[in-house]
């Protein structure tokens, strides 16, 4: 009682509230007043800093749009932001979202930056971008599709990335006996737990996964799932996340729920290797590099690591064997390494033109594929533009012409709901903390929450 | 008034002791200063300062640090309390859902397997770093030989950046590879444990990193705290034929106490809230078995964009804190007073 009594004779109290009014008051003012300028005008020859986020990994490939992008228009000098992997899933978004936001941001689709800005109004429509490079028809209608938010355009997928690609060392495979299977593929579950087994018995470590990077654990259901689910149940799972899609197939149901048995089937078979789960993708990577492992999972992205410089294996590519015996198993896919314009951004008119640049044939040929050695995000390039593509890439490319690849599970549909949720379900699954059936049932409750609070 | 006027009469520089020898009067709050801490002296300058200003200028003096607590904490806080009773995905208007995710939060069984490990990673890291720095700096401050070097080289690992420790010890920690397993190998105990990779021995590895790098600091404040204790105790106590250790449990355990439960305090919050160490060596898993607050907070708010859940839970966590603060404070007066 002393006190508040104090404190009401002292005008101190008063008097700080008062201040830190003004200044919350006069922050939020700056904050307001430095946002949201148009900058529609590319036509003057004023000097303009364009500020383009890139991730790391990619510095070669946003090196080339930027210097190419300059020669083009020299008034225009482009200022690299580099995000790490893990940022451009999470933390980006408060820079994205902030008054000093990039002019052209990294915006993975998917991810919660990218559902948050498309659902709150965060991203520039980009229609005009996807019109003017025929985005729609380049890439094909399942991928502008899925690039799509209430059928406008917020982004332009650079690249594709595969995933899911079984490297492995014929040099480990012909001394541990193991048969290498036919058409890039292990027929059956049997195979692959035999070639794990001689691998182990010649002194290599089987299968490597990083089961610890909070995404690798995930990623095969993505491949086993078009392999248990019939076409139009894919289709659903890739779709009920939205409020408005009548749930058709559930997570409870076998063509699932065999996905989780058949992965939790490897792990007590011992087809990945020792401590996996305690393993990033780095560090799972490691011991192929060096000679140690008979396989790995990767991407067509690993492909870069392959340069003799950084390892004397001389890896070759494999696909997991399917759920169902009989289907056939094709590449994974993934469009969702994406660029968009914050709305908050500075110069919008010429970060449309740095998208309709990076979406040129010029650069999606020379940068994407010359330059980075990764696959284009349009499907129209000549095969002269895959001239300069490694050997197993372009091996890939002629087996996904021949045989098609399915869009990711864990790609598509909303992080919270899929790879965030589900990783570390099955990291909890392979820990023997989770069967297989109560997973496919929190997944299926999740889906149900997810539905309801999108609604 | 008439304290004030004798206190200012001193000489500059002399201190409320000497004061008060000169005028033969002693301040009450100085004499019994002096009487419980002998020899730390009972300086009176920061009176003499209160007496030489007036209270509008300490006031006014105060306005910048109090207008920076106000933005920068109490904003921050209040920021944090509003989020928790919204829907915002970290981006756009805020909609008011009033308690619906302290509800949410509170009725998923996530959120007390989370308090749960946090506890468990919390108290192992503060009961082992504790311990540990304590007969560190017992064994300093008795003498042990190289005691200087030891200052340095036990506060090292503190210095080095939590990253690179934590990515340094995830790889040593790996089956096979790792150095510590192959150490244990060495040894004969197998080198081929896959600590990180097993939900159940996975938060031990943390437990030992946060350890490693907490003890340092540990150690010196215990240590300030050991050297301030007047040796001609000791001197007595081994006159008396008390060995060394019912000197260190009998006599610097009680006389350091308000430090050394502060120091425990301090540990166990820093490792309730810390998020780089576990974030760099696991995730959070395998599953969710290192998945303490903090990391949980993280995913919910930047990797599911759930930013309102997740405030919620930052909130309770804070609770929860505050509680462990106040009953440790209150542990380390009880004797002192």
């Amino acid at each position: 009682m002393r006190r508040f009594n104090e404190a009401r004779r002292n005008p101190l109290p008063r008097a700080l509230t008062a201040l830190s009014a003004v200044a919350v008051l006069t922050s939020s003012a700056v904050a307001c007043s430095s946002s949201g300028s148009e900058g529609s005008d590319t036509t003057g020859s004023a000097p303009v800093t364009l500020t383009v986020q890139q991730q790391t990994g990619q510095e070669t490939l946003f090196g080339y749009f930027a210097k190419e992008f300059h020669k083009a228009h020299p008034n225009v000098t482009v200022k690299l932001q580099t995000i790490s992997q893990e940022q451009k899933a999470g933390s980006n978004l408060t820079v994205l979202g902030s008054g000093n936001a990039p002019d052209v941001g990294f915006v993975p689709v998917g991810t919660s930056p990218y559902t948050a800005l498309t659902s709150r109004g965060g991203l520039t429509d980009l229609s005009d971008v996807w019109s003017s490079g025929d985005l729609a028809k380049r890439y094909g209608s399942g991928v502008s599709g899925s690039l799509k938010v209430g059928g406008k355009p917020y982004v332009v997928a650079f690249s594709q990335a595969i995933y899911n690609v079984v490297w492995y060392n014929p040099a480990a495979f012909a001394k541990a006996g193991v048969t290498v299977p036919t058409d890039h593929r292990f027929a059956t579950s049997k195979d692959l737990i035999d070639a794990a087994k001689k691998l182990k018995s010649a002194g290599y470590a089987p299968l490597q996964l990083g089961g610890a990077s909070g995404y690798q654990a995930s990623w095969m259901v993505d491949a086993l799932l078009p392999t248990s689910a019939s076409p139009a149940q894919l289709e659903n799972y890739l779709a009920s996340y939205n409020g408005k899609t009548e749930i058709t197939a559930k997570y409870t149901d076998p063509a699932f729920t065999k996905v989780l048995s058949t992965l939790e089937k490897y792990r007590k078979s011992g087809v990945y290797q020792d401590g996996f789960l305690g393993q990033k993708y780095q560090d799972a990577e490691a011991p192929f590099l060096a000679g140690k492992a008979g396989m790995f999972l990767g991407g067509n992205f690993t492909a870069a690591d392959f340069v003799p410089a950084k390892t004397s294996v001389k890896p070759d590519w494999l696909l997991l064997p399917p759920v169902n015996a009989g289907t056939k198993m094709t590449h994974t896919g993934y469009y969702g390494d994406a660029l968009g314009i914050p709305v908050r951004a500075q110069h919008k008119a010429w970060a449309k033109k740095f998208l309709e640049f990076v979406m040129s044939e010029k650069a999606q040929s020379e940068g994407v594929v010359g330059t980075a050695n990764l696959l284009p995000g349009v499907k129209d390039l000549p095969a002269s533009a895959f001239t300069k593509l490694d050997a197993n890439s372009r091996s890939i490319l002629a087996d996904i012409a021949k045989n098609g690849s399915a869009a990711g599970w864990t790609s598509v549909v909303p992080n919270a709901l899929a790879q965030t949720f589900i990783d570390s379900k099955i990291q909890a699954m392979y820990s023997g903390r989770l069967s297989p059936s109560a997973l496919a049932q929190q997944q299926q409750d999740e889906l149900l929450s997810f539905r309801k609070s999108a609604s | 008034m008439s304290t004030h006027s004798v206190i200012t009469a001193s000489a500059p520089g002399a201190d409320a002791g000497d004061a008060a020898k000169s005028t033969g009067v002693v301040p009450s709050r100085e004499r019994s200063r002096s009487a419980r801490r002998p020899g730390t002296g009972g300086r009176g300058s920061g009176r003499r300062s209160r007496a030489t200003t007036s209270p509008l200028v300490t006031r006014l003096a105060l306005v910048p640090a109090l207008l920076l607590l106000a933005v920068f904490v109490l904003g921050a806080i209040v920021q944090t309390v509003r989020i928790s009773t919204t829907d915002w995905v970290g981006f756009g208007p805020m909609h008011s859902v009033g308690l619906d995710n302290y509800r949410t939060v509170l009725k998923s069984s996530d959120t007390y397997q989370s308090l749960g490990v946090t506890l468990v990673y919390a108290a192992a890291s503060a009961v082992a770093t504790i311990v540990i720095s304590s007969l560190l700096a017992a064994a300093v401050s008795h003498g042990v030989k190289g005691g200087r070097f030891y200052r340095v080289i036990w506060f090292l690992p503190g210095v080095a950046p939590a990253a690179a420790v934590s990515i340094f010890w995830t790889a040593s920690f790996q089956p096979r590879s790792g150095a510590v397993n192959q150490v244990l190998g060495h040894l004969g105990l197998g080198n081929a444990h896959a600590w990180l990779g097993d939900a159940s021995t996975a938060v031990w590895p943390v437990v030992f990193v946060t350890v490693w790098a907490g003890v340092g600091f540990a150690f010196l404040l215990l240590l300030g705290a050991m050297e301030q204790v007047p040796v001609s105790i000791y001197e007595a106590a081994r006159i008396d034929g008390a060995s060394t250790a019912r000197q260190f449990f009998s006599m610097t355990l009680p006389m350091i106490r308000p430090v050394f439960v502060m120091t425990a305090l301090l540990e166990f919050m820093w490792a309730f809230n810390g998020f780089t160490t576990v974030w760099a060596m696991t995730q959070g898993g395998p599953g969710t078995a290192t998945s303490i607050l903090p990391v949980r907070i993280y995913r919910e708010a930047l990797l599911n964009g759930q930013f309102g859940p997740a405030s919620a839970l930052a909130v309770l966590s804070a609770v929860v804190l505050i509680a462990v603060g106040l009953v440790g404070v209150r542990a380390s007066r009880s004797k002192e007073a």
